[in-house]
């Protein structure tokens, strides 16, 4: 297995004249030699926005965060343009996990709706039992109100209220949800956005298929849980900027100015959407790559 | 200019010998009296031009119309402060009375001792009402201690809280008992006392002052700026005036609306011999230990001017929890003087700021004497003191010629019980110190001046200003002065290597002039009115071009 | 013009580097080896765990050195396996007043006790009694000379301006003025006969803790001036009825902090063998930039009001325990009133309360009892402005009940 394998590379580099320490070091920065930095790429579901310093347990105190400018947090180096700046937020941590009993459902209580800096949707603060929690708030949700939760599927659909979360299967087809589990254990993967919603269009064996809000449709397995609705703050993309200003306090710097012909970013062919797609199951891990060091 | 006026008187004489007229009876009308009346002979040396030109300044001070703008005017030579000695409650260094009775003008002499404690001492009965009276009020005292006792050792069971140095025990434990037993007095006495029911009670109030002393040597640097130049030369060694500023804080004070009856006459108060026999500390007060800062000048005897009628202090409790911190190696008489030091700084101070409310400074001075009762103590030893505050005048060379002094009287410190005992009793309780104390409460502040007496160089209050954008400005730089809020430049300075190779050696004579002492900028000359105004936006203003600055109304 | 041919020659060297960061990096194919290994009983160790060990670390003890901190687990003297739920100053119910009432077994009654409404009505105060009020809240509002950096002010709508930093009274000192000089004018008019009864202290420590069905309640509260007295107030006559709020689905004890490191000790500030040692008032200040909810929201009106209930609880129950010994429970043998203040200076809120039973549960039929009104406003602005006081709405009727409370 790879631990062998690292057995035999260390056992390698022990041999070696001592001008080499100890494996698993960097590499060794020499004078005149190129210093080799790896910097992910942007894109992939990261922003390089922020990081949240997220304490050991989960807790609805507004959290502190601290800007990155675009940087990598690893390397420092700049992955992404045009970030920088900004009034520092308070970041509330949702609290993504809706877990309900397999027989009946929970009930929860809305205290607040409040507003949260670093995303466009609103957050409800939510009580149950001797807990708080912030989750995404909908449209029309609002202080008193009470939720449900369960992971029931009944033969017949439920009627859902906003805000309560059900797995696919015990949702009528033409519900809105949001908040959708893309895989039984990635909770409220999808649909995040302020005003956004999925709608549940048909079902087939065990899988539910849902359009999301890009249109495009996908199958998912019907213990998925969903939350009903449609997110708060529905107007945020009409929303305009207003002015430059504005555009600096939302940590955003001036853009380059270019335009690109070639990259379709100013206008794009329109075409038919692709078909259905079924969920695939999560990837396994990628294992990991042994570095060696050979000092080249 | 000139040329033309002349021209024109040339004409206007012309025009009159046209017409007829006798020049010499016209001139003689206008210009010319019968016995000539020169100007006064000013002596032109340099030293007497400044004192003439600080006294003029001293009479500018005294023509501001109020007690807010009097405080600005005051500040406004120095943009960043005034370099001031630190007096403060907190800090007493060894052999501190002389320096105090020079830079207070203070006479120490010994508290009378109390009329009713003789006629215990005799033996005979006093009145029995009296006696009654002072029974029910002693129950009260002793209650109070032992209630401020107990709690305070119950509160020091408390788990987990954080050790607190033995000065601040000593300030917690005082605080409580001068709380308690004041409420207690205040209480007890207040059927006999009416004037108890007006006293306003103070709790740790703020009592800053300052004011300039003469009469001490120069210090190195200004010696060694004069001997640089030729013509001052025989100067350098000339007495400055010092600048000093106290803070403090006591634990309790009260105030009334009417004033103590001072216990020296004028006639008694007005002696140049005694005056000269006041000790005088001629040296650098940095010697003993005390600091300098640079500080805007604060005036304040715990509250803001025209707040208040209780104008006049009564009685204040101060601290001395800091002599703690002494070393003991400094002996018994110095811990005695250090609290006489004390009591002479604290009650000048508060005295001075109270002066202040009603105009007069450390340039003007007192039109008539002020009181306070000062009473140190930390629960246990309590020490009493009064003083009466006669003049005001210790710069220049008033240090010499004022024939006014001010006076202090105090007492050793008494001890008001021995010790409390573990179940919580007082023992040997000490009615001597309490008639003392009971004896400074039942002081009756009797004089009450017409508002022309009191205030003769106020002439009016800001509040009847009519202009609210004047009186907004003075009041927000009133605060803003007294507020001891850092400048929001910092303090110049020259770092040591500049000092070397630009200053004393011209090295770096390429470099590039910026920094202030290459411009030829003295940034200490800078006064509090150099600033940029307040812009103020268009949208308040509107579209004109005037007034494109707030105004200021510096006095 | 160039004579000599270009040599067309790169560093080969260059290459094989670049070459080597990309195929450095591999993926080992799984052999089976490890597998085989084990069958044979060869132990397999991770190279990394061989080669770069942990090192232990020897801490030396160097005398002089700061104490070290005690570490927050589970080797701290302090700490327990079950958790308590600890109520301090700074905690605020998030079910307001509701939820105070379920903790403290508590019914409403919406107005003052008979003897304290007998009072307000009829109390005759001198007509100079306005004039020193005023005077009292201009004193600690305004005309004290205290000036420190006061707490940072954000705009909302703002949210980029950084304004300039104001100096001026510190909040815990208006409130101690206003609340010293409130009683030194209701000591005035109530003479030596009722004052000496009292005693005033500033900020008194009390803790007590409690266990209610299963849960452990610890509180741990500051009252910024209490009156004792020599005599117990007098519990209230009649009995009251009503029910307690329900919570469904909120728990009682929500928004409560649990630790685990905690102390269960008892404390009330006084002994009880001082003749003055009887809980009468107390005093408490709610400061808004302190006291938050856990979410960052402001102290809603309700969640002020139960923090006046729960102050007055922790007093009345630790006077409790004190008396009667730290495992009373149940029923008390004689009631305890204790009367709670609460204000930021300018908000007033009174309340009385009286401890009947010590035992918390839900289904316990005798229950304690909550008076109180809602809250008074003692001016609407009081304020320098350009030279000028400004105190506007002064309310009277806030004093009357402060005096009424105070010689109750």
């Amino acid at each position: 297995m790879q631990s062998l394998t690292r057995l035999m590379n260390t056992t390698l580099t022990l041999q070696m004249p001592s001008r080499m320490p100890a494996a698993g070091v960097a590499l060794q920065q020499l004078r005149g030699k190129t210093k080799v930095v790896e910097k992910p790429k942007p894109g992939a579901g990261q922003q390089f926005r922020r990081i949240v310093h997220f304490p050991e347990e989960y807790t609805v105190e507004p959290l502190k965060i601290t800007h990155l400018a675009g940087r990598d947090p690893v390397s420092g180096r700049l992955v992404a343009k045009g970030i920088g700046g900004g009034i520092k937020q308070q970041y509330r941590w949702v609290k993504w996990l809706r877990d309900g009993p397999t027989e009946g459902a929970q009930e929860e209580l809305v205290l607040e709706v409040l507003r949260d800096g670093c995303r466009t949707a609103n957050v409800a603060l939510v009580a149950v039992g001797d807990e708080l929690k912030y989750i995404l708030a909908t449209e029309n949700m609002k202080a008193g109100d009470i939720l449900k939760t369960s992971r029931l599927i009944p033969r017949i659909p439920v009627r859902p209220n906003e805000g309560d979360a059900y797995p696919l299967g015990a949702l009528p087809v033409g519900t809105r949800i949001h908040c959708l589990e893309k895989n039984p254990g990635q909770m409220c993967h999808l649909i995040h956005a302020a005003g956004t919603f999925g709608t549940i269009l048909r079902k087939f064996d065990d899988k539910v298929v849902v359009q999301l809000p890009s249109k495009r449709e996908f199958a998912f397995q019907r213990t998925c849980m969903a939350t009903v609705g449609r997110l708060s703050n529905p107007d945020h993309n009409k929303e305009h900027v207003g002015s430059a200003q504005r555009m600096r306090e939302m940590g955003n710097r001036p853009r380059s100015g270019l335009w690109k012909r070639k990259e379709g970013k100013h206008g794009r062919k329109i075409r038919r959407l692709p078909p259905m797609t079924t969920i695939s199951p999560p990837a396994p891990p990628k294992e990991e790559a042994i570095k060696l060091t050979l000092p080249l | 200019m000139l040329k033309l006026s002349l021209v024109n008187q040339l004409r206007s004489t012309y025009k009159r010998c046209l017409a007829g007229q006798s020049l010499q009876a016209n001139v003689a009308d206008s210009e010319y009296s019968a016995q000539p009346v020169y100007p006064e002979i000013q002596d032109p040396s340099f030293k007497a031009r400044k004192q003439r030109d600080a006294a003029d300044w001293h009479e500018e001070i005294r023509q501001v119309p109020t007690v807010e703008e009097k405080l600005i005017k005051i500040n406004i030579p120095r943009y960043y402060g005034y370099k001031v000695v630190d007096f403060n409650d907190s800090k007493i260094p060894y052999n501190a009375l002389p320096l105090t009775q020079h830079y207070t003008r203070t006479v120490l002499e010994d508290l009378p001792p109390l009329p009713g404690s003789q006629v215990v001492d005799q033996g005979d009965q006093p009145k029995p009402s009296e006696d009654a009276s002072f029974k029910t009020v002693r129950e009260d005292v002793i209650e109070a201690l032992e209630f401020a006792h107990d709690y305070y050792k119950h509160q020091e069971k408390l788990p987990n809280s954080a050790q607190p140095s033995a000065v601040e025990r000593e300030q917690i434990l005082t605080q409580i008992i001068v709380e308690q037993l004041n409420r207690a007095l205040l209480q007890a006495l207040s059927e006999d006392h009416k004037h108890l029911d007006e006293v306003e009670v103070d709790y740790n109030p703020r009592h800053e002052a300052f004011w300039a002393v003469g009469g001490v040597d120069p210090p190195k640097n200004v010696i060694n700026s004069k001997k640089g130049r030729e013509w001052q030369k025989d100067m350098a060694n000339e007495s400055v005036d010092r600048l000093v500023q106290y803070t403090g804080t006591p634990y309790l004070s009260l105030r009334h609306r009417r004033q103590l009856s001072p216990w020296k006459t004028t006639a008694e108060s007005e002696n140049i011999e005694l005056s000269k026999q006041i000790p005088r500390f001629k040296h650098d007060p940095r010697t003993l230990g005390y600091s300098t800062k640079h500080q805007h000048a604060t005036n304040v005897p715990g509250y803001w001017p025209k707040g208040n009628e209780q104008n006049f202090g009564l009685l204040s409790f101060q601290s001395r929890a800091h002599l703690q911190l002494r070393p003991k190696s400094y002996g018994e008489s110095d811990l005695q003087e250090a609290l006489h030091s004390l009591a002479i700084k604290s009650s000048y101070a508060w005295l001075l700021a109270q002066a202040n409310y009603n105009g007069f400074n450390t340039y003007n001075e007192l039109t008539y004497p002020m009181n306070t009762q000062t009473v140190i103590t930390n629960g246990r030893e309590w020490s009493f003191y009064e003083y009466q505050l006669n003049t005001l005048l210790l710069h220049g060379k008033y240090q010499e010629d004022n024939p006014r002094v001010n006076f202090c009287r105090g007492t050793k410190p008494l001890p008001l019980y021995a010790e409390i005992s573990t179940n919580g009793k007082c023992v040997d309780f000490n009615d001597a110190t309490l008639r003392q104390l009971l004896n400074f409460y039942a002081n009756v502040p009797s004089i009450q001046r017409s508002n022309e007496e009191q205030q003769p160089y106020v002439a009016s209050d800001i509040s009847a200003y009519e202009n609210p954008e004047q009186r907004d400005f003075i009041a927000k730089t009133f605060k803003y002065l007294a507020s001891n809020r850092p400048r929001h430049l910092e303090l110049p300075e020259v770092y040591l290597w500049e000092k070397l190779y630009k200053i004393d050696n011209n090295n770096r004579a390429m470099e590039a002039k910026r920094r202030f002492f290459t411009l030829d900028v003295n940034p200490w000359r800078r006064t509090l009115d150099q600033h940029d105004k307040v812009y103020v936006p268009r949208a308040i203003r509107g579209k004109s071009r005037e007034n494109r600055y707030k105004k200021t109304y510096y006095p | 013009m160039r004579l000599t041919k270009t040599l067309c020659a790169q560093h080969i060297g260059w290459h094989f580097k670049k070459h080597w960061l990309v195929q450095g990096k591999r993926v080992p194919k799984e052999t089976g080896a490890v597998a085989e290994l084990l069958k044979l009983g060869v132990q397999v160790k991770n190279p990394e765990d061989l080669l770069n060990g942990k090192v232990e670390r020897k801490i030396v003890d160097i005398v002089g050195t700061r104490v070290n901190t005690i570490p927050e687990d589970s080797s701290h003297p302090d700490w327990h396996s079950t958790v308590c739920h600890s109520y301090s100053d700074n905690n605020v119910l998030i079910g307001g007043l509701p939820q105070a009432q379920v903790l403290t077994n508590c019914i409403e009654i919406q107005t003052f006790p008979k003897q304290i409404e007998d009072v307000i009505a009829s109390q005759q105060l001198p007509n100079s009694i306005d004039k020193s009020i005023r005077h009292a809240i201009l004193a600690s509002h305004v005309l004290d000379a205290e000036q420190v950096k006061l707490p940072k002010v954000r705009l909302p709508e703002r949210p980029a301006f950084n304004l300039p930093r104001s100096y001026g009274i510190s909040h815990e000192r208006v409130n101690r003025l206003l609340v010293n000089k409130l009683l030194h004018e209701t000591e005035k008019l109530a003479g030596r006969s009722v004052s000496i009864r009292r005693k005033l202290i500033d900020n008194a420590t009390f803790k007590t803790s409690i266990n209610k069905d299963g849960d452990l309640l610890g509180f741990s509260i500051n009252a910024e001036k209490v009156i004792f007295a020599n005599r117990a107030i007098e519990a209230v006559k009649g009995k009251f009825e009503g029910d307690l709020p329900d919570l469904y689905p909120m728990k009682t004890t929500i928004s409560i902090p649990k630790h685990h490191i905690y102390q269960t000790d008892n404390f009330y500030p006084l002994r009880t063998d001082i003749s003055c040692s009887h809980p009468h008032t107390i005093f408490t200040v709610f400061n808004k930039n302190l006291v938050k909810n856990a979410h960052g929201s402001g102290v809603t009106t309700s969640q002020l009001q139960a923090r006046t209930l729960i102050k007055a609880f922790v007093v009345a129950a630790a006077r409790a325990r004190q008396l009667h010994g730290d495992s009373v429970e149940g029923a008390l043998p004689k009631p305890i009133v204790v009367q709670s203040v609460q204000t930021d200076g300018r908000t007033f809120h009174f309340g009385v309360l009286q401890l009947n039973t010590l035992d918390l549960s839900a289904n316990n039929p005798s229950k304690n009892y909550w008076f109180h009104r809602q809250n008074y406003d003692l001016f609407s602005e009081c304020s320098y402005e350009a030279g000028r006081t400004h105190l506007t709405n002064y309310n009277g009727d806030v004093f009357r009940i402060f005096n009424a409370f105070y010689n109750n």
